[in-house]
């Protein structure tokens, strides 16, 4: 038995962490090759069409991209036709209505033939030749806009922005349809991550609207939309956005082979997904970032990251985040790269002093006094004098205290949020201080701490750094400085191994490397945001020529 | 994947560097101001040269054995037996080094801040600390290492320039110190203060791009250089000829004569925090490498499973009653002798014979 134990205590575990690095090379194209126009023209045979679009849309792979096939017969002869669109992006009704029932039903046209009596009194019937083109466009299709269109990289941006296109044999143009529309509930604004100068379009609960959202920011058939299916009871509709010939291929067959291999019963949310396909999945920092909006979710598609869609869920998920995603607000690309830099930092600050306020002041009047000034200690130790409970006792409770009003009042309906405010600031701030339950000092020190962490743009990191708070509330309380640095240290060092689909947390200063430094936490001004992040390895590093206001340089 | 991980090249600067600053903080700079007194400037100088020289011997020594440390090295020159010897007078002289950091900077935390608390407490806190740090493992660890350096230079660096208000003429004259034996003869044995050529001897195998092994230890030996100096330029500044005595003996002490206006009235407070954790990590890298040196001599697997143990032993040592003058004569006279037995004597005849035996071999491959 001793034995037996002894084995089991000292034997070889196998280390089980599942790790996944990305690659340090990715497949780069060239510049050229990515920026190719398209410059193929409509086919006669319709076959090579959808063929030739099939392979465009990565129809194989890409859900949202619908064709659909049907024969015309006019005059006794038969052409097979297709019409493709982007599901989401079309309005049903405009198509059933206005283009397939025109097409279907009022499609009677008989011989034209004119009878002509020729001046020997001989009358002849004249057949004119049948122009298909020229009577689907100017007397069947009744929409507003149909536009004939014989190359294919206007034809794709068309279907793109939300037209439906007609190919029909032996026709050499394709006849472009406004289709417009989107589906769903009214697109509103984003609830959780408000911004001021930036769109006010948030995501809704149908995955179609919100890849349609996509499509209408990012006009390009790179964008590629792959659909699964999570749940074996739910069956939620799942897509992975990302743009092909850029997104790293190894990210994106990471992500996928994470999420079809996730065997559940049901899948409800963005969040449960979230901390199935985590790579760290006891760590409680956040390790993907998760967002309502769709013109951050595009910003990081286009910079070569994937995004996650979930039917019936308003929060996107993009992967992988570092913490600089978290400290930044999707305004940062808007406003002025001062004014943006300047907001980071200020957020920078508002983490550590979300984290370590409450542990510092209780550390600083415990055991390093000397660091402040002897005037406000006197204060402070004044403003204690009063007080029957330790300093650990008065800071844990004015800590619960706020906690527990930032939680009423999200679960109260809004009429009462206001109530709950008035009765947190009445009563746990002003009636303490009069009750000489804790001191005003640590009235202010608890309100710092609390707006210090509403300014941490992501809510999950904010969660992970007010549960961090107490831990280094008591160890500064026990030891001290001594007791704060044994938890950073930790802390430091279970976030720096700590990975987001083989990107380190603390990338690009843990590790240290040559980081390109829009990847930091300083942004360039837009005009120098020349490279993708390097640490995405994507296949297309650049953003931007090394001159992109060409303007400037014409009037040199 | 912790097992398979190499250092990049800024990691292994920022660690070697780190190594360095712990003894900075501690009273390396004072036991050469100490010795050679006023002389100092001249003697940094000297060691500078020798101890750069020698570096510059050893790297070209070792870069000719791929992937192979001092220990990796002996096995080679004379088997296992060799192999072992070396391996425990490592482990030995790791224990030695950290029990004695460990103690010395639980010594100071323990007089300035936590005079109430027991010394075993701090010590606990710095074992915990360490444990946990290797079973993250040297990933993490170097990571760390590239985040807190930085900062510390900055740190060493205002010290230096705020100090240097206090350096005057009679802190640097006679500038050949107090006699020409002791400031270039038995000064010389200050070298022992570049000892972080010890672990150069280690690092090789550790590095992601070991090509640039000699480019790592140039750059860090410089920059550490540069630290000692500053250091030692900042103690000279309380340095009086007369009384021929220093009234602080840490650079952590001497942070405290910083005045920085009525706010913050010690910024040594400050500077606590940062190199409280330099000595995590520093910590943390000497039980990994004494846990490096088991897993090779005993052949384990996974020389996570050993970090306990590791710790424990620390723990222990660390707790053997010394009183401050009893550690002064450790680190003053014990560990200055033997950084200087292992850097010029054992690790360059060692270094030496695997090469000559290499050339002996390489040759006869080619008849």
């Amino acid at each position: 038995m001793i034995k037996e134990l002894f084995n089991k205590m000292f034997e070889y575990k196998e280390n089980q962490t599942y790790s996944f690095i990305l690659p340090e090379s990715s497949n780069n194209i060239s510049e050229n090759q990515f920026n190719k126009k398209d410059s193929t023209t409509v086919f006669s045979k319709i076959e090579e069409n959808k063929k030739y679009l099939q392979i465009k849309y990565n129809m194989l792979i890409n859900s949202d991209i619908k064709i659909r096939e049907f024969n015309l017969t006019f005059k006794a002869k038969t052409y097979p036709a297709f019409l493709i669109y982007i599901d989401g992006m079309v309005n049903d009704e405009s198509i059933n209505n206005y283009v397939l029932k025109p097409l279907f039903l009022r499609n009677n046209i008989k011989m034209q033939e004119n009878t002509k009596k020729f001046q020997n009194k001989t009358t002849k019937k004249i057949y004119y030749k049948f122009d298909v083109e020229n009577y689907l466009h100017s007397s069947l299709i009744p929409q507003n806009t149909v536009l004939k269109e014989n190359n294919f990289s206007k034809i794709v941006s068309y279907i793109n922005s939300g037209f439906c296109v007609l190919f029909i044999e032996s026709i050499k143009n394709a006849l472009c349809i406004e289709a417009k529309g989107f589906k769903g509930r009214n697109v509103d604004k984003p609830v959780t991550e408000s911004v001021v100068k930036g769109a006010h379009e948030g995501f809704v609960e149908n995955i179609r609207t919100n890849t349609s959202m996509l499509r209408k920011i990012i006009n390009t058939e790179k964008l590629i939309i792959e659909e699964t299916e999570v749940g074996v009871l739910s069956k939620t509709k799942v897509a992975i956005c990302y743009i092909k010939d850029l997104t790293n291929d190894d990210l994106v067959s990471e992500c996928k082979y994470r999420i079809n291999n996730l065997k559940l019963d049901y899948l409800i949310s963005s969040g449960q997904l979230e901390q199935f396909i985590k790579d760290n999945a006891k760590g409680p920092f956040p390790q993907t970032i998760s967002t309502e909006r769709p013109d951050k979710a595009s910003n990081y598609l286009l910079l070569g990251r994937i995004v996650v869609l979930i039917n019936s869920s308003p929060f996107a998920i993009i992967l992988p985040a570092t913490l600089v995603d978290f400290l930044s607000s999707p305004e940062d690309f808007n406003l002025d790269y001062n004014y943006a830099n300047f907001l980071r930092f200020l957020r920078f600050i508002a983490l550590f002093c979300a984290l370590l306020t409450p542990g510092i002041y209780i550390a600083i009047t415990t055991y390093h006094f000397e660091i402040i000034p002897s005037e406000l200690l006197f204060t402070i130790i004044a403003a204690r004098e009063a007080i029957p409970f330790p300093i650990l006792f008065e800071i844990i409770t004015m800590e619960i205290s706020f906690e527990l009003i930032q939680e009423a009042s999200i679960r109260v309906p809004s009429s009462f949020s206001t109530t709950v405010g008035i009765i947190g600031a009445l009563i746990l701030g002003d009636a303490a201080v009069s009750a000489n339950i804790v001191s005003p000092i640590l009235i202010i020190i608890v309100a710092f701490t609390g707006i210090s962490a509403f300014a941490i743009p992501d809510n999950s990191l904010r969660f992970a750094i007010r549960m961090f708070r107490f831990m280094y509330t008591i160890l500064g309380y026990f030891a001290g400085f001594l007791g704060i640095a044994l938890g950073f240290f930790i802390h430091l060092l279970t976030l720096s191994s700590q990975y987001s689909f083989g990107v380190p947390f603390f990338t690009p200063y843990m590790p240290f490397d040559n980081f390109t430094k829009n990847e930091s936490l300083y942004i360039n001004p837009v005009w120098k945001r020349e490279k993708r992040n390097k640490f995405l390895n994507t296949k297309k590093p650049n953003i931007e020529p090394h001159i992109s206001m060409t303007w400037r340089k014409d009037q040199k | 994947m912790e097992n398979s991980y190499k250092i990049k090249n800024g990691e292994a600067i920022c660690l070697i560097i780190l190594l360095m600053i712990n003894k900075l903080i501690l009273n390396v700079p004072y036991y050469i101001v100490e010795l050679v007194g006023n002389g100092a400037i001249i003697n940094i100088l000297i060691i500078g040269i020798v101890d750069f020289i020698v570096l510059l011997i050893i790297v070209n020594l070792i870069d000719k054995f791929e992937s192979m440390d001092l220990l990796d090295i002996s096995g080679y020159l004379g088997g296992p037996i060799l192999k072992n010897i070396i391996g425990f007078f490592n482990i030995i002289f790791f224990y030695l080094v950290s029990s004695i950091t460990l103690v010395d900077f639980c010594n100071v935390l323990h007089n300035i801040y936590f005079s109430d608390f027991s010394i075993i407490y701090i010590v606990l806190f710095f074992i915990i600390g360490i444990s946990i740090a290797n079973f993250i493992g040297i990933e993490s660890i170097s990571h760390h290492a590239t985040f807190i350096v930085p900062l510390i230079i900055v740190s060493i660096f205002i010290t230096f320039f705020f100090t240097l208000k206090n350096l005057s003429i009679e802190n640097i004259t006679p500038i050949f110190g107090k006699d020409y034996y002791t400031t270039f003869v038995k000064g010389l044995s200050n070298a022992f203060s570049m000892y972080i050529i010890v672990y150069i001897y280690y690092v090789k195998p550790l590095l992601k791009n070991q090509e640039d092994f000699k480019k790592i230890s140039i750059i860090s030996y410089i920059i550490s250089y540069i630290l000692l100096a500053s250091t030692v330029i900042s103690m000279l500044s309380l340095f009086e000829s007369n009384s021929n005595n220093i009234p602080i003996n840490s650079l952590f002490l001497l942070s405290r004569q910083i005045e920085l206006g009525d706010f913050l009235k010690r910024i040594d407070s400050i500077f606590i925090l940062l190199w409280i954790s330099a000595s995590f990590s520093y910590l943390s890298l000497i039980i990994f490498a004494i846990n490096r040196t088991i897993k090779k001599l005993f052949n384990i697997s996974n020389e996570k499973m050993i970090t306990f143990s590791s710790c424990s032993t620390l723990f222990g040592l660390s707790l053997i009653p010394l009183n401050v003058s009893q550690i002064q004569f450790i680190e003053n006279t014990i560990y200055r002798y033997i950084v200087l037995a292992f850097i010029f004597i054992i690790g360059i005849v060692l270094l030496i014979l695997a090469n000559m035996k290499r050339r002996r071999l390489l040759n006869e491959k080619k008849i």
